[in-house]
């Protein structure tokens, strides 16, 4: 029984251009061909049920869509696939599951086998506003067990999502009666669970984790970052992935009372190159600095951004960048996966 | 520059309308920075909310959110130090409420009441809302809103025989017309605006500046702009810089007591490539704070970007000159 993977009907398509470009963006096909020599393809089941903001998700980080324009979305035709580039060799297999209860039903009956084997990674997605708590906790067994039959090793994040409709001081307590829901229908599985919203940076957050467990060798990326930092006196190093500006890795000098400024500053830049999509502009490189601070955003590797932060007012802005000039091709063929290491690095 | 002189507070606003025509959400989104997303669950304003703007001593005035319950000619009466300070009414319509009769009736009976206290009153008329499908699918429709518009107010304001200029800014929240509009409201009250403008002239001409605009950070309107023609997509650039340097500094630039990030060294450069094949060279976006939380904000091409240096230069001079009366031209070295 062959997975039914079509364009929408017309009626889907004539709902917004904005939907019908979602799907044209897509790329359909036989998945096992798009499997070349060097590549790693990784399969992510983004589940949840209808109107829980699955497509609204991956259109905003992978898709450049604007947080306002995914209102104008329909529902999502049974599976969407797409195949994403990610830092350089990685490939995600991104399966949208249309979460219509129709659909659903066959996704646990008919379908099992094809949706949950090989994944690597199940998003499941819960809408917080939901008023049908039941249902949604149903699906999730469900999914939980049809995964624990294909795929062992798989991990789970769940994505409590909307939290922008929850008021600030209840925010909390709602994820945690969440939380405890959840880990009970969770089987054997360990569930890393996030809360959510498109319209802050909770958004990049959860992605930029799930990216993060998704990245073969991050350690040996790291240990190169740590080294860039301390030959050049930077206060912090951190490394964005091109395209969807998520956090890959970060390296830190000077501990900073921010933790959540990584997806913070993937919100703001993105933000930016967003509205530079209707001019004839692209992003390039970026200074910001006050008497405080200064910090650099660099174009790096073929596919990352390297942003440095420096308070230290003895560092020269040419000799920093000289150096990573220097360092680009090493650390082009880390993040493509082999290891070999240039004889000699420019220190500072 | 002199404090004294140009510590003139421009005169205020009154912003007018029918109920949920969006005054409040976009006096909160603009002087108050609104989340975009909350400006649907605004409740109606039932009293008169002040909004004071005081980012810096040569930018101060304020901003007064009248809801139709609340009797205008009441307000005024019981309030003649307020009104004196007034010196534009911004009245918003709501451009997908139509018919617009309604909305033109009240206009016409706010500018009867003010008249009777204001003898100099700047009349300005936002079309709001335009967003959405209607708007953006083509021109046709935001120019016919105009049209009734701008027809049935002549008539209302010919039957109560006013002679009154009325200014037309179409706006929305969700871009940056709304910021714009505002801007070119404050300019057209701001008295110094003409030495400001000069000066920014022939700072361009002289360091070889594509654009120049003055922004005050915190609200992002652009209280200056050199006489060049500006290509609105530029402007947005800008502004959408401002935006980004702004969150940026507050996160790594200030320390946990203090609010705001913007300080005297405060600058940024944003490299940009442009991907119509006619240019070759990069564009370079310039950020400089000149005073409390204005920035100068500055567009120029790659192949100027030796002159950074003398940019900075002119720019120091500008801000230091004692008073804009006396900063002549004579004072800005010439890029040899």
């Amino acid at each position: 029984f062959c997975l039914m993977i079509r364009r929408p009907p017309r009626s889907t398509l004539d709902r917004s251009s904005a939907a019908s470009d979602v799907y044209k963006r897509q790329v359909h096909g036989d998945l096992n061909k798009m499997m070349k020599e060097g590549e790693k393809n990784e399969k992510v089941l983004l589940m949840g049920r209808r109107f829980s903001g699955k497509t609204s998700m991956r259109s905003i980080i992978f898709a450049n869509f604007h947080a306002k324009d995914t209102i104008k979305f329909g529902f999502t035709m049974e599976v969407q696939s797409s195949k994403v580039k990610f830092l350089g060799n990685l490939y995600l297999n991104l399966w949208d599951c249309g979460g219509q209860d129709l659909f659903m039903e066959q996704y646990f009956g008919t379908l099992r086998e094809h949706i949950f084997k090989d994944t690597a990674v199940l998003i499941y997605v819960f809408d917080v506003g939901s008023k049908d708590v039941e249902g949604d906790m149903r699906n999730y067994e469900n999914s939980i067990k049809a995964l624990q039959e294909f795929s062992k090793g798989a991990k789970v994040f769940v994505l409590v999502h909307k939290m922008d409709i929850i008021g600030e001081k209840d925010k909390m307590k709602v994820f945690e009666e969440k939380r405890a829901l959840i880990t009970a229908k969770s089987g054997e599985f360990k569930v890393e669970m996030f809360k959510t919203s498109i319209w802050d940076e909770t958004l990049y957050q959860a992605w930029s984790k799930i990216a993060h467990f998704l990245i073969p060798k991050i350690d040996k990326i790291e240990t190169g970052l740590n080294e860039l930092c301390t030959l050049c006196a930077t206060d912090e190093l951190v490394l964005f992935e091109k395209s969807t500006f998520l956090e890959i890795c970060h390296i830190e000098e000077k501990t900073h009372k921010d933790p959540h400024r990584f997806e913070k500053i993937s919100n703001i830049i993105k933000q930016f190159k967003l509205s530079l999509i209707s001019t004839n502009y692209q992003f390039e490189e970026m200074m910001v600095k006050n008497s405080k601070f200064r910090a650099y955003l660099f174009d790096f590797t073929k596919s990352s951004y390297l942003m440095v932060v420096i308070s230290n007012k003895d560092v020269e802005e040419t000799a920093l960048k000289m150096n990573i000039d220097a360092l680009k091709p090493y650390y082009e063929k880390i993040i493509s996966g082999t290891t070999q290491v240039l004889s000699h690095i420019i220190s500072f | 520059i002199n404090a004294e002189y140009m510590g003139i507070q421009i005169m205020d606003l009154f912003v007018l309308g029918l109920p949920t025509c969006g005054k409040t959400s976009l006096t909160k989104v603009v002087f108050q920075k609104l989340p975009l997303h909350e400006a649907h669950s605004l409740s109606s304003s039932n009293s008169v909310d002040v909004i004071p703007v005081n980012n810096n001593p040569y930018i101060r005035f304020n901003v007064y959110d009248i809801p139709q319950c609340v009797g205008l000619d009441d307000y005024c009466k019981a309030n003649p130090a307020i009104v004196q300070r007034v010196g534009a009414m911004i009245y918003v319509i709501d451009a997908k409420a139509t018919p617009f009769e309604k909305a033109c009736d009240y206009f016409k009976q706010c500018v009867a009441i003010l008249l009777k206290y204001i003898v100099k009153l700047n009349v300005e008329v936002f079309i709001h809302k335009i967003d959405g499908d209607t708007f953006t699918k083509g021109d046709e429709y935001k120019l016919e809103c105009h049209k009734d518009i701008q027809n049935l107010i002549k008539n209302e304001l010919v039957n109560a025989a006013i002679d009154l200029n009325v200014s037309y800014y179409f706006t929305s929240i969700y871009d940056h017309s709304l910021y714009d509009s505002f801007g070119k409201v404050i300019q057209k009250l701001w008295p110094q605006i003409h030495y400001i403008v000069n000066m920014l002239d022939s700072l361009i001409t002289r360091s070889k500046i594509e654009k120049a605009f003055l922004f005050d950070v915190l609200s992002k309107i652009c209280i200056a702009a050199d006489t060049t023609p500006t290509d609105p997509q530029n402007y947005g650039i800008c502004s959408d810089m401002i935006d980004l340097f702004i969150d940026m500094s507050f996160i790594y630039g200030r320390d946990e007591s203090e609010k705001n990030a913007f300080d005297d060294e405060s600058s940024s450069i944003i490299e940009l490539q442009s991907v119509s094949k006619t240019e070759s060279s990069n564009t370079f976006l310039m950020l400089r704070q000149v005073e409390n939380f204005i920035a100068l904000v500055c567009i120029f091409n790659e192949k100027d970007l030796a002159k950074k240096g003398l940019v900075n230069y002119n720019i120091c001079l500008l801000y230091t000159s004692p008073s804009p009366r006396d900063a002549t031209l004579s004072r800005m070295p010439s890029s040899a």
